[in-house]
């Protein structure tokens, strides 16, 4: 084993430990916001959490690169992996985001959530499926979460045009915008995620 | 342009040192063919004039007055003897001083001055060697004219030679090797014993052969040890009286006729036979031990 | 052998305060070396920490190798140099007059710059410490300590089926190799190595830092080298040497190794790490 395997692997272990905790994050959100309860405290900490780790991604990347010069594959690893980091760590924060303006807006419960529900359903399966991609370097997986995102920012923009020309309730029509909003966000860090998978393994 | 690079230049200078470069070489050798001419010579005079003499008569008969009868059985076995004893003698003393001054003692002011000293003694004329001999082996000691003083007097006579050979065999060990050993706890003499001796052995055997084949030749301190040059009986222990086959050949050579001249250049073809065996034998073994050890 | 990555990059090596809770077992003391009273070395003060590989790093002729050899008595054989300062293995001053250097050396192995194998076997290459050192092994026990020593060195699996071959028959990655395992036959608790890859081709030397990294758990490991990015790879923890205005060795920086190489204290060792100078 060379000595650097040795050290992206830990950087690798370092990914691992994020992922579960920023689909977690995501998951509380949307939950506690379209159920109206106050998660943000616990949210936060996830979110802490995910910040503490990508800060130590980003220590380990420097060391990495500054111990063993990695060069070629090894390099585009660190350098995804960073992006993949900065994604997760990104996943936390809308989360937090999200949770913030669940005491702003109050009861929200009886609004439609029919169209959100469809979008975080998508949205979720594709940081799912990013994760999958990266551990298994399946490119052909990277590149359905790229499609997918499409997919996403019609739903969004639909819905923009929608809320723009209805007369419905406005509590729940930004309510619905911003959860919106935030999941095109995390929908564009999970294709990030999915674009550095095929930068891992094809190359720039 | 690229061909003007590969032309060689034609002006007076370059051809000038084009000619030294070629007969340089030439010049140089010179020495060493009047050398080889010398040699050649030699013994061209000596096979001519002395191989139809050698016989069996030659080794095994004793000296006597008839020349055709005359052999120097005495003189091949007493510098066998002396010889041979001052190599018993001389071989482990330098082995043990070159070992002293290397591994030991190096670096030390006194090692300096005792290493000096060596190389001096070895620019001394062989015939002091034999004086001194004479006032303290012979009659100091009173040991007589005997084997073993002419033994203990070439012995120290090559004693310079050997151990400055030994020293060099020693110090073509590298201390690379010294202190990986040391570096593994091993004590001077673990490693004088297991790393440096086995390797400096075969240069040091090859020094004392060199040691015997000049013993071999010395005529002066025997001489004066000896005093004897017709001997007709062996020796037999160490106090016997001896000679040597160098005096033997002196003898002859001294006497006027000429069947005794042809009979002592046979004599000069038997000594340096043996004199090339030796050297030969000191070739061969350290190519066997060179070939063991590393 | 299974790798403790963890020790290797992570922010548990990142700070020297961590190293303190492991057991020191080399210090050193105001330690200083003149070579036939031109001072060499000076005032050094450093701790070596079991477990840890401790790099020592610094331009051609600061004196590094001369700093190693002071740790395990080996200045004594050098003519003309004269040790001062207290070096302490286990607490114990291996200068002190009760203090035999030969014992030292026994505990606190080294490998040097060109591979120095006996004119032996490979076998008997390893043998050799145990050997001279009075090891009472039985031939099964030799035999299995000599296979032992292979393994830990990397080696067994190339010479298993020759291990009556000479040593000079391996080639020099090999040979340095071997020189490690002969080393750990006699299992010290230190070992120092100087510039162990000096003369060896980078595949050698990669075979050579990988197997460091496998034993340090077990060993206090010194590495001196001018080859920074070695010790980059390698080390935990890292000593930068630099001549001052007098050529006279001295440390200038002593700290994790991933922090010396990724933000260092010293201007001095930012240009020297950087190629800035040396």
């Amino acid at each position: 084993m060379r000595l650097i395997d040795i050290a992206i692997s830990s950087l690798t272990d370092k990914l691992k430990e994020m992922y579960p905790l920023s689909e977690k994050a995501v998951s509380l959100a949307i939950e506690a916001f379209r159920n109206s309860v106050d998660l943000n405290a616990e949210v936060y900490h996830l979110a802490e959490q995910l910040r503490g780790i990508h800060h130590e991604v980003s220590r380990l990347m420097t060391e990495i690169i500054a111990r063993f010069q990695p060069v070629a594959s090894d390099l585009r690893y660190i350098r995804a992996c960073g992006e993949i980091s900065y994604g997760f760590y990104r996943y936390g924060r809308y989360a937090y985001d999200i949770t913030t303006a669940i005491s702003l807006f109050g009861d929200v419960k009886s609004c439609d959530w029919e169209k959100i529900d469809k979008a975080s359903e998508q949205v979720r399966t594709m940081m799912k499926m990013s994760m999958e991609a990266f551990e298994k370097r399946d490119i052909s997986l990277a590149r359905e979460v790229i499609k997918m995102d499409d997919g996403i920012d019609r739903l969004y923009r639909e819905y923009l045009r929608e809320i723009i020309t209805g007369n419905g309730d406005k509590r729940c029509d930004l309510a619905r915008l911003l959860v919106m909003r935030y999941l095109e966000r995390i929908g564009d860090h999970a294709t990030a995620i999915a674009e550095s998978v095929l930068f891992i393994v094809t190359g720039p | 342009m690229g061909d003007t690079l590969l032309r060689a230049p034609t002006d007076r200078r370059y051809r000038l040192k084009k000619i030294w470069d070629r007969w340089v070489p030439f010049i140089l050798s010179l020495g060493l063919f009047f050398a080889i001419l010398t040699v050649v010579a030699l013994l061209f005079t000596v096979v001519t004039t002395g191989f139809h003499r050698i016989s069996w008569n030659l080794i095994l008969n004793y000296p006597s007055a008839n020349p055709y009868e005359a052999g120097m059985r005495s003189a091949i076995l007493g510098s066998i003897f002396t010889v041979g004893l001052s190599a018993l003698i001389c071989i482990p003393l330098s082995i043990a001083t070159a070992i002293y001054l290397i591994e030991y003692a190096k670096g030390r002011r006194f090692s300096e001055v005792l290493s000096y000293n060596i190389a001096n003694l070895a620019g001394v004329p062989s015939i002091v060697f034999g004086v001194v001999g004479l006032g303290f082996l012979v009659y100091g000691l009173g040991l007589g004219r005997s084997v073993i003083s002419g033994a203990f007097t070439l012995s120290v006579l090559i004693l310079p030679l050997v151990t400055i050979t030994c020293v060099e065999a020693l110090r073509t060990v590298p201390d690379d090797l010294r202190f990986g050993a040391y570096a593994l706890g091993a004590t001077t003499l673990q490693v004088v014993s297991k790393i440096v001796l086995p390797r400096s052995l075969p240069m040091m055997l090859t020094g004392g052969i060199l040691g015997i084949s000049r013993a071999l030749g010395e005529a002066a301190p025997i001489l004066v040890i000896s005093g004897l040059i017709f001997i007709r009986e062996d020796p037999v222990s160490l106090f016997s009286k001896f000679t040597v086959m160098p005096l033997q050949l002196y003898n002859w050579i001294s006497r006027p006729q000429a069947a005794f001249i042809e009979l002592s250049s046979a004599g000069i073809i038997v000594l340096l036979l043996i004199l090339l065996a030796l050297n030969s034998a000191a070739i061969a073994s350290r190519q066997w031990l060179m070939k063991r050890v590393i | 052998m299974e790798i403790d990555y963890k020790k290797v990059v992570s922010k548990d090596v990142t700070d020297l305060g961590l190293f303190k809770d492991s057991d020191v077992v080399i210090k050193t003391e105001d330690l200083y070396v003149s070579y036939r009273d031109k001072l060499a070395i000076d005032r050094i003060n450093l701790e070596f920490y079991k477990g840890y590989i401790t790099a020592i790093i610094g331009p051609s002729g600061c004196g590094k190798s001369t700093l190693l050899r002071s740790l395990n008595r080996m200045n004594d054989l050098i003519q003309g140099a004269k040790v001062g300062g207290k070096v302490y293995f286990n607490g114990v001053d291996i200068y002190s007059k009760e203090i035999d250097p030969v014992f030292i050396r026994s505990r606190i192995g080294m490998v040097f710059q060109r591979p120095n194998p006996f004119p032996f076997s490979v076998f008997e290459n390893v043998a050799f410490g145990l050997r001279v050192n009075g090891f009472k092994l039985t031939k099964e026990e030799l035999r299995a300590r000599v296979k032992d020593s292979l393994e830990k060195a990397a080696l067994w699996d190339e010479v298993k089926d020759r291990l009556d071959a000479h040593a000079y028959s391996l080639s020099g990655g090999q040979q340095q190799r071997l020189c490690i395992a002969r080393a750990i036959a006699i299992e010290p608790e230190v070992i120092l190595l100087d510039e162990p890859t000096v003369s060896l081709d980078p595949l050698s030397t990669a075979k050579i830092e990988e197997l460091l990294r496998s034993i340090k758990n077990d060993y206090t490991i010194i590495l001196v080298t001018h080859n920074m990015l070695q010790a980059a790879r390698v080390s935990d923890i890292t000593a930068v040497m630099m001549p001052d205005e007098n050529m006279v060795g001295r440390i200038i920086e002593y700290g994790a190794t991933s922090e010396i190489f990724t933000k260092p204290k010293d201007k001095r060792t930012e240009d020297y790490i950087s190629g800035r100078i040396g």
